[in-house]
């Protein structure tokens, strides 16, 4: 079998204030292999958050192992990290965070220019990312200018673009209505169909059903990890 | 990143906030067009000075009474008078000098019939051109008899000339100095000005009728000469020699605190005015060196807040892969490109404001005042307000690069 793409091992993570110590994960052990797309769930202060965060290089761990493509990213640092990012994930949060007084093409560009590819490539990169969510025609609106379904769209081309090998979806539906919310989950089940990996925090039931495998958290650790056979298809055609 | 990317990246932050960055960039632009005044002045000023002693020959002395100062300026009322014809005599005869000329002002009312001006009398001798080279429009110069016989003989400058004769020649004509008649011999060309004197509008006559007539006194303002050969050092100190053998000064080792006279030449004129003008330019420096120093710290403050505003798009950057060195370039590059720009409109405004004081100088009071403004300084201030820029966006893109990305995305 294949190296996983992430592997953890006894994952925990402290935070220190002061005097006192909040353990966010208290030793958490998992795989994902590529082409999953894994909905992390649980109720607020379960870990879910800060455990993607971690995943994403975004935030460091105190104790275990994280072995991303088998290798250990605790031997990584500065630079290093910055360009795992750069390279390998894709982010897409709950609050889209997109720059509001750039157009959508600048927005998707955005993580290419601090990579290292000719200004043709990605120009071609950036346009094929804008058609894969359907968003030609917003092309060079700004993005203060756009719905919520719309933004939430942009933000995912934008973590389409430099062509990752995981994407992280922060709660994506929860700045969106049920209707605009399902359209997004479409377009994930839709690039999942493709053979993108895809991790999404969510506590949403819903919105889990989409993935083909659920982890439950829970105070730090993970109280369920199961496939989920039945996983739901939107109409969404993209 | 590319540079291109950064400069654009950096470009578009700054418009997006148009008024505000036009607004950062005032202190810089004020205190950059204050350099640039400040040195097309200070050199205006120290030209205007050269050229008042420019013309003179590199290869003149002059003597003047002097009370133990060494540094002491031009003849006062209160420095005793220890110059006179006896010492020009002297110099005639010891063959250090081609020619020795001397010089005393005064100033009094000039009448013709019924017009009456107050005008400068310069008393010299015959071989006043020889050292002053000068073009006549009219007649002669003052002769080698006029100067024995106690002549009542004047050469007019042009401008005197002009009001009280109009465009006629007058030679001939007699102007009256203190109730005493002079017969014009000879009228100036144009001349200008020289040791801050305007010599258009003086009157020259012999140095002996001033003394005798006019004065009453026996002294001179100052002797001029002209030395023969080219070591203008050693003439100098020759010229000590004879001067403190003829006024008695017992002082074998050159101390000029002990002189009653002062030798000078064009040289030392112009190496004070140097002096003056570095001393000026550091001043003037300084004051400017403030206001940049005030300038960039607007700079910082304002780099300061707009990182806090920035601050999810800081944690974007970073989580889409930008690293430390790339956040801190881009503000580094913004705060810089704010400066240079500063700068550069800073470079505009000055040259703007010393072309109008130039033309306003010129025209209205001193006509031979120019004040060009010195490449380095434009050079000097691009330079300073982009070191501005990069030392006080140092702060400010250091604490943006810092940022922890998961914390920068969370911030309200």
């Amino acid at each position: 079998m294949a190296v996983p793409l992430i592997t953890c091992k006894d994952l925990t993570r402290d935070y220190v204030n002061g005097e006192v110590v909040t353990q966010a994960l208290r030793g958490v052990t998992f795989e994902i292999q590529l082409g999953e797309f894994v909905a992390i769930m649980g109720p607020s202060g379960s870990g879910k958050s800060t455990l993607m965060h971690i995943l994403g290089f975004l935030d460091s761990f105190t104790g275990g192992t994280y072995l991303f493509e088998g290798k250990d990213v605790r031997e990584f640092s500065g630079d290093a990290v910055a360009k795992f990012r750069q390279d390998k994930v894709g982010f897409i949060f709950q609050a889209f965070n997109l720059l509001s007084k750039s157009t959508v093409y600048q927005n998707i560009l955005l993580p290419l220019i601090y990579g290292s590819l000719s200004v043709k490539e990605r120009t071609q990169r950036t346009e094929d990312a804008i058609k894969a969510v359907s968003m030609e025609h917003r092309r060079d609106h700004y993005s203060s200018q756009l719905s919520g379904g719309e933004k939430q769209r942009v933000a995912i081309a934008r973590a389409l673009v430099n062509e990752p090998s995981v994407i992280f979806a922060d709660e994506p539906t929860g700045n969106l209505d049920t209707k605009t919310g399902a359209q997004i989950l479409d377009l994930l089940g839709a690039l999942h169909d493709e053979g993108h990996t895809i991790v999404m925090v969510t506590h949403e039931a819903e919105a889990a059903q989409y993935a083909s495998r659920i982890i439950r958290m829970r105070d730090g650790v993970i109280e369920s990890d199961s496939t989920n056979g039945d996983r739901r298809r939107g109409g969404y055609n993209k | 990143m590319r540079y291109q990317d950064l400069f654009a990246t950096a470009t578009e932050s700054l418009l997006r906030t148009k008024s505000r960055s036009l607004l950062t960039i005032l202190g810089i632009v004020i205190g950059i067009a204050a350099v640039i005044l400040m040195l097309a002045i200070g050199q205006g000023a120290e030209r205007f000075i050269l050229s008042e002693v420019a013309d003179l020959g590199s290869d003149l002395v002059f003597v003047e009474p002097a009370s133990g100062d060494p540094t002491s300026g031009p003849p006062s009322p209160f420095i005793e008078q220890t110059v006179n014809l006896d010492d020009l005599e002297a110099m005639r005869d010891s063959g250090f000098f081609t020619a020795v000329s001397s010089t005393l002002y005064t100033s009094l009312p000039v009448t013709f019939e019924e017009s009456n001006e107050f005008l400068q009398i310069m008393g010299t001798d015959e071989l006043y051109l020889d050292l002053f080279p000068a073009e006549l429009r009219y007649g002669s110069f003052l002769g080698a008899s006029d100067i024995e016989s106690f002549a009542n003989v004047a050469v007019l400058g042009k401008e005197v000339a002009e009001d009280f004769f109009g465009d006629r020649d007058p030679v001939g004509e007699r102007v009256k100095i203190k109730s005493q008649s002079f017969r014009v011999v000879g009228v100036f060309e144009e001349q200008g000005s020289r040791f801050f004197q305007n010599l258009d509008t003086q009157i020259t006559i012999p140095v002996t009728t001033m003394q005798r007539d006019i004065l009453g006194v026996d002294y001179v303002n100052f002797i001029s000469a002209k030395i023969v050969g080219s070591d203008i050092e050693e003439t100098k100190e020759e010229l000590r020699f004879l001067m403190r053998d003829r006024h008695d000064i017992d002082n074998p080792h050159g101390d000029s605190a002990l002189d009653d006279f002062f030798v000078s030449s064009q040289t030392d004129a112009t190496e004070t005015i140097g002096v003056i003008g570095s001393v000026l330019t550091i001043l003037l420096s300084s004051i400017a060196a403030i206001s940049l120093l005030v300038g960039g710290i607007g700079i910082m403050n304002i780099m300061l807040v707009s990182v806090t505003e920035r601050t999810r798009e800081i944690g974007l950057r970073k989580a889409v892969g930008a690293t430390y060195k790339e956040i801190l370039q881009q503000f580094l590059v913004e705060s810089v490109l704010l400066t240079m720009f500063g700068g550069l409109i800073g470079v505009l405004i000055g040259s703007g404001v010393s072309w109008a004081a130039e033309w306003i100088i010129s025209t209205f009071f001193l006509s031979t005042w120019s004040m060009p403004i010195p490449l380095s300084a434009i050079v000097l201030a691009v330079a300073v307000s982009t070191a501005v820029g990069l030392l006080f966006g140092i702060y400010p893109a250091r604490s943006a690069a810092r940022l922890n990305p998961i914390e920068a995305l969370r911030y309200e």
